[in-house]
């Protein structure tokens, strides 16, 4: 369905686009702050204030990139940059999951620091990477995908 | 018809530099939009602080002052990279609906900009509450009409 429109492909892009925007910009303002390069508020406000940002991003980002996906799944299912950046958003989940559980675990330590623990920083800089992994990759499956 | 000087930026070592390549271009588009995710998403987590929404704790001026740094990181990367993918085709960008109205977008968000957000967030701010609500959700809303017409160039 989505494929057969004019509109119908553009507006999932679009909106695809706009909550990466707001999904990742919320995880770099995160990561910003366990590297101290940004230093205020307490990192558990700063996260709790973007876990909204971060739900409305996400889901936003799932259902257009479901849509899309859907439009040319045979294609897409082929498209060596569609899977590595599949790949990345599972090691991006992993890592968001090993933070909470072992880094965040301790957060009260470290909340107010202007420069939070190796642990944090190393979280954030797992995060970073794989980020811009994901936005090359993303842009990668636009260049790459087969005529049929 | 074109103005003269896009043929000059057709015929630039910049255009002929981008098109030397099958690598040149992509890697160029990437980092315009790791560039735009930097730049978007603070700006938008600030908008969002001005329409009341999220990030309340803070003052505005400080959180300008703690976002200002990683804003210009984005601003520096758009520059750098948005000039190059413009020089690598000129003449279909401009004929580009999309194109233009990124660029209407974008031009309107710099204006109000200078002229509006820039003193609501100066430490020295009298602006109400209403004020900053107005002026948060309508940069929203050049932000994302500058991200779909950015989206719309390539689809389109």
């Amino acid at each position: 369905m989505v494929r057969e429109g004019y509109w119908g492909y553009g507006i999932p892009q679009m909106v695809h686009l706009g909550s990466m925007a707001l999904f990742g910009g919320a995880v770099v303002l995160d990561d910003l702050r366990l590297l101290g390069a940004i230093r205020k508020p307490a990192f558990s406000d700063l996260s709790a204030q973007l876990a909204a940002v971060k739900w409305v991003g996400f889901l936003l980002a799932g259902s257009s990139g479901l849509l899309l996906f859907m439009s040319d799944a045979t294609r897409f299912y082929k498209n060596p940059a569609f899977l590595i950046k599949t790949g990345l958003l599972f090691l991006i989940a992993a890592n968001a999951w090993i933070f909470r559980s072992v880094v965040y675990k301790d957060v009260k330590a470290w909340d107010n620091a202007a420069n939070p623990p190796a642990g944090a920083k190393i979280a954030a800089l797992v995060s970073l990477f794989l980020w811009i992994s994901v936005i090359a990759a993303s842009r990668a499956i636009g260049f790459t995908l087969s005529d049929t | 018809m074109e103005p003269a000087i896009v043929h000059w930026i057709e015929n630039s070592f910049i255009a002929h530099a981008m098109a030397a390549s099958v690598w040149v271009y992509p890697v160029v588009e990437t980092l315009h939009m790791i560039s735009i995710v930097v730049l978007v998403g603070t700006a938008a987590m600030f908008d969002f602080r001005l329409i009341g929404w999220r990030l309340t704790g803070m003052p505005v001026a400080e959180l300008a002052s703690q976002l200002r740094p990683w804003i210009r990181v984005g601003i520096v990367g758009i520059l750098m990279t948005g000039p190059l993918l413009f020089a690598s085709d000129p003449d279909r960008y401009l004929d580009n609906f999309y194109f233009r109205l990124k660029m209407t977008f974008l031009l309107s968000t710099i204006l109000f900009d200078l002229f509006v957000v820039r003193r609501l967030r100066s430490p020295r701010s009298t602006a109400g509450v209403a004020a900053q609500r107005f002026a948060g959700g309508f940069s929203l809303l050049l932000w994302a009409g500058i991200v779909a017409g950015g989206r719309g160039i390539g689809v389109f």
